[in-house]
């Protein structure tokens, strides 16, 4: 990668083939390119080198608007700082993402609606972030993620800001997801306990493989 | 969910960034909207004012110079009377009154006045300063409004509808300038000897401080006949709209009598359109500063949002708003904003128009509705303006950054 004038090899000799319905965790030390991995995969960074393939679709030669419809067809994504919109209600915050896939406003309503209540939220449906707690963010942001039924999810340390309990709630909460809607879970995360809930391990360090390793989670 | 909607719940979430983003552009268009609205109702109250001044164009014979008009020499040269026909016949517009005339030096005693045959209803209709005098006569109208002609809209009162004309002047009966009278020792109802004939003195006019008070008039055909000069003109008086007369009304008149000389009254004229054009100017020159002023108002308000909304467009961008999306989102926030500004700009403008007309041009004001469309499109363009730069920066942001500076 290029990055402000000077060469970082954020990410080196990454070769790497994720099923369908798998759940992924990539663990590694802060700066070992865990997150550059998953913006990789999410279309949101072009590699300088390679390709990534998802289905007929190379990411790395694709123009920005082909990503753009990349990640609202398949992607959804769950961040540590959970990035809600703060001038928007729960309900509004899912209809946002469902927006780009739905015109209709009731059918926006109902996938919210529907998806709040996945996440046990259905009685916070018109509360604004600030009036949720971490946890709850955090369900809201899942919510979210599903909103446009995404095939694949990107979790970037989606318990980074929560207490081990909360943690513990969020992490189910992919697993069930995983299993019962067999999404893809793609996964970043420090800690060692997260990393047990996938089925597949990738440890980074300094940008490289060090180890990929398989469990019957 | 809609980009209206997701604009709309910004605008509301940030009421007092929203004021702050709107002052710039209500001001803006108040100001405008409100000098527009005082110069438009002080263009009509000059142009009435001046139109009280009396004619500005003068026709005369081919070769004669305005000093001859005045002069009224005995070998001054004349023009068929026919000429006034074709004028009224020509419906040129922007030709509010017309008064033929046909004068000459003539001895009375041992001095010399001018004598003038004039047409009564038409010469005091271009004679305003007559017209003070309560003299008898039909109701005018003045057309010459200096835009679009809608005096009846401007609510200004027109000095000429409560004027009079002398619509009755017989055939030997005269008016009397003052000085003249003083000098003929004439006074109303008596009579005056001019050549061979007994004229009655209808009346002594009062003083006006110009050539006509050492004037005598009398009815035209009456003078064409006593002169010997029958059906013959020394001058056409014509009072003309000022936008007219800069809009080509002189040329037009030239094609019409082309072996006449037509001229301005050049004060009067210049005067006019002297100040019609400051008053263009002034509001020009306001329009500019008011465009670059609130775009740069704008442009940074914008900025400040985009850079206050980072993490937000990154989130949007990281769920699939492709980049043309973004630079929709903040285009229509600026189209909106533009909206509520002009609408609100143009009532506080028209407000204040209201209140400070009167107060300090001593004017009344009226709201001026066609300024309303003009408002909110000056107010979107501005804000659009403004807000191009600020929303491709936003459309380039890239998400991943953000969420790397967190």
């Amino acid at each position: 990668m290029l990055r402000k004038g000077q060469v970082v090899n954020a990410l080196s000799n990454i070769s790497l083939h994720i099923e369908e319905g798998q759940f992924v965790t990539i663990t590694g030390p802060s700066g070992s390119g865990k997150s550059t991995l998953l913006y990789l995969l999410g279309g949101l960074l072009h590699p300088s080198a390679g390709s990534i393939h998802f289905k007929d679709l190379n990411l790395a030669t694709s123009s920005e608007n082909v990503l753009s419809d990349y990640r609202k067809r398949n992607i959804g994504y769950v961040m540590q700082s959970f990035s809600l919109v703060p001038y928007l209600t729960a309900e509004e915050n899912i209809m946002v993402a469902a927006s780009l896939l739905h015109s209709n406003k009731k059918i926006q309503k109902e996938i919210a609606r529907e998806l709040l209540t996945t996440v046990g939220l259905s009685d916070r449906m018109e509360h604004y972030p600030k009036e949720l707690s971490s946890g709850q963010q955090q369900r809201v942001a899942i919510a979210r993620a599903l909103a446009n039924s995404p095939s694949i999810i990107l979790a970037d340390e989606p318990t980074g800001n929560l207490d081990p309990a909360l943690a513990s709630d969020i992490l189910n909460l992919l697993s069930k997801l995983n299993k019962q809607r067999g999404l893809t879970i793609i996964m970043a995360t420090h800690s060692p306990e997260a990393s047990t809930f996938g089925n597949m391990n990738i440890l980074l360090k300094e940008g490289i493989i060090q180890n990929t390793s398989h469990s019957n989670h | 969910m809609n980009l209206f909607n997701l604009v709309w719940l910004e605008l509301k979430h940030r009421k007092a960034s929203l004021v702050s983003g709107l002052l710039a552009i209500i001001l803006g268009i108040a100001v405008i909207v409100g000098i527009r609205s005082v110069t438009s109702f002080s263009e009509k109250a000059v142009a009435i004012k001046l139109d009280n001044l009396g004619a500005n164009i003068l026709v005369l014979p081919q070769g004669a110079s305005t000093d001859d008009y005045y002069t009224a020499d005995i070998d001054a040269p004349t023009f068929p009377e026919i000429y006034a026909d074709k004028i009224v016949t020509s419906n040129l517009p922007g030709v509010d009154n017309l008064s033929p005339k046909l004068s000459r030096r003539v001895k009375i005693g041992k001095l010399n006045y001018v004598l003038t045959g004039i047409l009564p209803a038409s010469e005091v209709a271009s004679k305003p300063l007559w017209q003070t005098s309560g003299l008898m006569g039909a109701k005018l109208k003045a057309s010459c409004a200096p835009s679009d002609g809608e005096n009846q809209s401007s609510g200004l009162k027109d000095e000429k509808l409560t004027r009079k004309t002398i619509d009755s002047l017989g055939a030997l009966e005269c008016y009397v300038g003052n000085i003249a009278a003083q000098n003929l020792g004439a006074k109303e109802a008596g009579f005056i000897q001019i050549e061979n004939k007994q004229f009655k003195v209808v009346k002594v006019l009062p003083e006006t401080g110009t050539i006509d008070d050492g004037r005598i008039f009398a009815h035209l055909h009456t003078v064409q006949d006593l002169l010997g000069i029958k059906e013959q003109l020394s001058a056409i008086e014509i009072m003309g709209c000022c936008n007219a007369i800069t809009g080509g009304l002189l040329s037009k008149l030239r094609n019409l009598l082309p072996d006449t000389r037509i001229t301005t009254i050049g004060q009067i004229v210049s005067t006019q359109v002297e100040t019609n054009k400051m008053m263009n100017k002034i509001s020009l020159i306001f329009l500019i500063i008011i465009l670059l002023v609130g775009s740069i108002s704008i442009a940074n308000f914008m900025a400040a949002n985009v850079n206050e909304r980072k993490k937000e467009i990154g989130t949007y961008r990281m769920i699939g708003f492709s980049r043309t999306r973004i630079y929709s989102l903040l285009l229509l926030k600026a189209i909106i904003l533009g909206f509520i500004g002009g609408i609100l700009g143009y009532v506080i403008g028209t407000l204040a128009g209201m209140i400070l007309g009167p107060e300090l041009a001593g004017i009344e004001v009226k709201p001026i509705l066609v300024l309303l469309p003009f408002s909110i499109i000056l107010a979107m363009l501005i804000s659009v303006l403004g807000s191009l730069l600020p929303a491709y920066y936003a459309a380039k942001i890239e998400p991943y950054s953000i969420m790397q500076e967190e």
